[in-house]
């Protein structure tokens, strides 16, 4: 009998919620958010039987423009090459998510891999959260750049990480701007010291670990 | 730093691309039949181009993909990108 490991967080011990940093209204928030179910697929983006399998799964059509995403029924694709994404699920069991795709797609010329353990997302959010990551990152990060639903990976504090831009606030949502930001779980809390000693001149709240 | 068109992403900062040297060298059919020298020439020897010069490069740290670049060595100034497997513009000498 094989003993599953029980899923913890890589920013466990170092996530403490509360309000740091300057006084006054706080720039932006800090949040982990857990337990999302991420799942890496490539395929050719060019064969109908491949994306007509991820439409079957996921209801989404792949993002095929580069650095986009397709969001809708509580899930995300983000674009990461001409053949590969992300698929991103709040809610879904990731084993559920992989082995489904991987039905759908059947024999067809693909590759589906669970990466939910090897991945943290970080999200900022607030009015100062671009500010906060062109601290480190070359990416142009202005909402006429990097609207709502655009996606870029990159570097940020020398580390690679994966931006999805969630709300830039054009329908005037309250915590927007929304970046999310994936990178690898080894990197994890480097990159949670960097942001949080990045925040410190805005001011910042971290939500508590959900 | 130069800003670097990726045929894939658009425009990056150079710090996310590494940089794979000379463009179109053509790995021998049979190196088996090569000589020591005819072998280090394809292994080794490179242009030291002064202009415009085909070369590789990668976007490590976006969307990884290989793809061919001119640049002039002198100005920095890039005059072409295109994938790989792709031909190089005419009227580029290097
Ligand atoms: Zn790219």
């Amino acid at each position: 009998m094989v003993e599953v490991l029980p899923r913890r967080s890589a920013l466990e011990g170092a996530l403490e919620a509360g309000t740091f940093g300057a006084g006054g209204t706080p720039g932006l928030t800090l949040s982990e958010r857990r337990r999302l179910a991420i799942v890496h697929v490539a395929g050719d983006a060019g064969d109908p039987a491949f994306t007509d399998a991820v439409r079957g799964r996921t209801g989404l059509d792949l993002p095929i423009e580069a650095n986009t995403t397709a969001a809708g029924n509580g899930r995300t694709i983000l674009w990461l090459a001409p053949n590969r994404w992300l698929v991103v699920c709040d809610g879904e069991e990731s084993a559920a998510l992989e082995t489904g795709l991987r039905d759908a797609l059947g024999s067809t010329f693909a590759a589906v891999n669970d990466v939910s353990q090897g991945r943290t997302v970080i999200r900022v959010a607030g009015a100062r959260a671009p500010d906060l990551l062109a601290k480190g990152c070359p990416l142009d990060l202005h909402a006429r750049a990097f609207p709502t639903g655009a996606c870029g990976q990159s570097s940020l504090a020398k580390i690679n990480v994966l931006v999805h831009s969630v709300d830039r606030g054009a329908d005037g949502g309250t915590d927007a701007p929304i970046l999310d930001v994936y990178v690898a779980r080894g990197f994890a809390l480097s990159l949670w010291e960097f942001l949080t000693d990045g925040a410190g001149e805005f001011g910042y709240t971290i939500s508590p670990m959900p | 730093m130069l800003l670097i068109p990726c045929p894939w992403c658009g425009e990056r900062d150079e710090d996310e691309f590494t940089y794979g040297g000379e463009a179109h060298i053509a790995r021998p059919a049979s190196p088996d039949a090569l000589t020591d020298a005819e072998w280090a020439d394809y292994l080794f020897m490179r242009k030291n181009t002064k202009g415009l010069f085909q070369e590789r490069w990668m976007h490590a740290h976006g969307c990884r993909r290989w793809f061919n670049m001119v640049r002039d060595t002198v100005t920095h100034e890039i005059t072409a990108v295109y994938r790989m497997g792709g031909k190089p513009p005419e009227r580029t000498d290097s």
